[in-house]
């Protein structure tokens, strides 16, 4: 192989790839030319829809902008005239005070952050759940869920000393708002039990479920035994202690089915003191099944 | 959904024109899915003489071959021969440098860069730098990289060809709006699919005989340590048939092929075969031993001047490998024993069935097989597409 070299004229190494490759339309046969139009029509088509695409997205996100636009307007102009409140002890005054919706300017129904509302209601222990909406044009609906007490426990205060406190089936504790006193009044205390704080906020109690069987079907079959009944301790969980008008100590066996059978018995016993005008009894003990034993306050001295 | 991309190998001969199509699939396997063939015209000695047939002829065979696949060609990868494809070797040194005397990547990426800096007349332009092994200290060694020496060699086997012949062999290509990912020499793309790994690696020489050139590669300790290209071919031989019998061109051809061999095999000079055999006005014997003879000696001639190119490469214990013959050259009878007799190493022709069956066994398809095999290694280097990612590269990847 005959080797070349450099001539004076030489330059530094240059590679095929330095070929320029750009072809013009006098140099390509008939079918490239046909190839190439092909070609540039469907770049042209590709830049065509893309320039369409994007004038169409800018259209599209300056109309969505005056709809926002007109929305907010629109929102200033949609004071509420009514707020429709359901509850059960709390008052609509109370909602209205607590979720600052009572004075003289009117909000706006589109302005008002409904989440904000929802929390601040279920920060109250009373409540239970809330549901807020807007009903368009002019009404704000709020619906409000709340737990429903089923005994009374004293607590001591350090700045307002004793103060009664509701308790719910699912052993929560609460200060109620709004109740009537003689729906309160007719409750029985609990007792035998300690309660605890917590955040500012005090603990379940534990073993509710039991008590709120037992005053429930109480209160339904048999109202004229549960009236009496002034106090439920749970000192002796599972077994729990009612302390009546009647009897200073009636001892319930907690069931899984119901409390029937136990009332029946209870109040079998009561008819049969009172037809025989005896004095009021010092314990039932109604855990034996088909054994009551009765202890006459005679007998305790 | 995978990503595909098609490619061509397209070899511009001086006889015909052949484009393969491939498709290469996640960057990793090739699947061959068309073939397109046309005769040529425009071309000589492998080189483009006439643009406008050339460019006729070739995209003619592009497009039955993007018929026959039903699909559009990405990318081309061009085979390049000629009688103006030279090499020459190049060298470079450099001290290592470093205090425990092992050598560094900046070293060998200089050593590299001084070594294919070699400066060019302005007409060539560098198709190939093939690296031979480095040298430490006088010592062959294939990977460098921290061994310990003193002075790192490297050597480079540069293939250069002159641009504006190289440039109107792409422009055909750009012709039909179609880039060129690569450009190869044709016996290096031969060899590629030819020759074994363990031939390589003992060392061989792959000739492709074309109708109007004749490439060369040697292969040894596994990589292409020269290659090149001369301006003798099929063509000569016919011609060589035509004067030296007093026949046309065409009549020279057709008698190549009905009774041509590379070495002679009937040694009875009075044995005569009909020139047209048709018995028609101007038909006439001719002795066959003319024939046979004169095929010969332009055949061993062809693989003497390839000897005498090769210098040392071209020594026996250099070829322990042998030699392969591909290209349409190599069909002629007998003509692996005629490169026996002028090397005298074993000599065979070229098999594609490592990468092909059928008709794309035959030799005269290896050139058009290397090539895809050279587009398969590249776009496994640079990535199966090749086209920028994300949406606006997808998008534009449909269009395109």
């Amino acid at each position: 192989m005959s080797r070349r070299e450099p001539s004076k004229n030489s330059i530094k190494s240059r590679s095929w790839k330095d070929i320029d490759q750009d072809v013009k339309a006098k140099s390509m046969s008939s079918t490239a030319l046909k190839r190439a139009i092909f070609c540039r029509c469907r770049k042209f088509a590709f830049y065509s829809i893309l320039v369409i695409v994007l004038v169409g997205g800018a259209k599209l996100f300056l109309m969505t902008e005056g709809v926002s636009t007109a929305l907010t307007r629109a929102g200033k102009s949609l004071p509420i005239k009514s707020i429709e409140i359901e509850s059960d002890a709390l008052s609509r005054e109370w909602v209205l005070n607590y979720l600052g919706l009572d004075g003289d300017e009117t909000p706006n129904l589109l302005g008002l952050d409904l989440g904000s509302l929802k929390e601040r209601l279920e920060l109250q222990p009373q409540v239970s759940s809330v549901k807020i909406a807007r009903q368009l044009p002019d009404t704000l609906y709020i619906a409000i869920q709340e737990r429903e007490p089923i005994a009374k426990v004293l607590a001591e205060d350090v700045e307002r000393g004793r103060i009664t406190l509701l308790v719910d089936r699912m052993g929560v504790v609460y200060e109620g708002i709004g109740y009537e006193s003689k729906r309160i009044s007719l409750l029985p205390f609990l007792d035998g039990i300690r309660l605890k704080r917590n955040e500012g906020q005090y603990e379940a109690i534990t073993g509710m479920q039991h008590v709120g069987k037992l005053l429930s079907e109480a209160f339904e079959i048999a109202p004229h035994i549960y009236r009496s009944w002034k106090v439920v301790s749970l000192e002796a969980l599972p077994k729990l202690i009612v302390k009546s008008n009647f009897a200073k100590e009636i001892i319930f066996e907690p069931v899984s089915t119901d409390y029937r059978r136990q009332l029946a018995e209870l109040d079998y016993i009561i008819d049969y003191h009172k037809s025989h005008s005896y004095k009021s009894i010092a314990k039932v003990d109604l855990t034996m099944n088909s054994q009551v034993p009765v202890t006459n306050v005679a007998m305790t001295r | 959904m995978y990503k595909s991309k098609v490619i061509a190998g397209i070899e511009i001969g001086t006889s015909k024109i052949s484009v393969l199509l491939g498709e290469i699939v996640e960057g990793r396997s090739l699947n061959i899915i068309g073939l397109g063939q046309s005769s040529s015209k425009g071309v000589l000695k492998g080189d483009i003489v006439d643009f406008h047939d050339a460019s006729d002829c070739v995209h003619a065979a592009i497009l039955s071959a993007e018929e026959q696949a039903g699909v559009k060609i990405d990318g081309v990868y061009l085979a390049v021969s000629g009688s103006d494809i030279e090499g020459f070797p190049s060298e470079a040194s450099v001290n290592v440098t470093s205090r425990d005397r092992r050598v560094s990547m900046e070293e060998i990426r200089q050593v590299s860069t001084m070594a294919k800096g070699r400066d060019l007349a302005e007409d060539r332009a560098v198709i190939h730098h093939l690296r031979r092994p480095y040298r430490l200290d006088n010592r062959s060694v294939e990977k460098p990289l921290n061994l310990e020496g003193e002075r790192l060699e490297a050597s480079y086997w540069t293939v250069h060809g002159n641009a504006r012949k190289i440039g109107d062999a792409i422009h055909i290509i750009n012709g039909f709006n179609l880039h060129v990912d690569d450009v190869v020499l044709s016996a290096l793309a031969a060899g590629s699919v030819v020759a074994s790994d363990e031939e390589k690696k003992n060392g061989c020489l792959v000739v492709d005989i074309g109708q109007g050139a004749t490439d060369f590669a040697v292969y040894q300790d596994g990589n292409c340590v020269m290659a090149g290209s001369m301006p003798i071919g099929g063509d000569h031989i016919s011609n060589d048939l035509s004067i030296g019998l007093r026949m046309r061109l065409s009549q020279a051809e057709s008698l190549k092929h009905r009774y041509g061999t590379a070495v002679v095999e009937h040694k009875n000079k009075t044995e005569k075969v009909w020139l047209n055999n048709d018995f028609e006005i101007g038909d006439r014997p001719i002795p066959l031993w003319s024939i046979e003879k004169i095929v010969e000696l332009r055949m061993s001639e062809i693989f003497e001047v390839i000897q005498k190119k090769l210098g040392t490469y071209g020594r026996r214990e250099r070829l322990s490998g042998g030699v392969i013959l591909s290209g349409g050259g190599a069909n002629l009878i007998r003509s692996d024993n005629c490169a026996e007799l002028v090397f005298g190493v074993p000599a065979r022709i070229g098999d594609n069935g490592t990468m092909a069956s059928g008709e794309l066994r035959e030799s005269q398809y290896s050139v058009v097989l290397g090539l895809l095999k050279y587009g398969l290694q590249y776009q496994s280097k640079v990535g199966p597409e090749g086209q920028p990612a994300g949406i606006i590269g997808k998008l534009k990847g449909l269009f395109n």
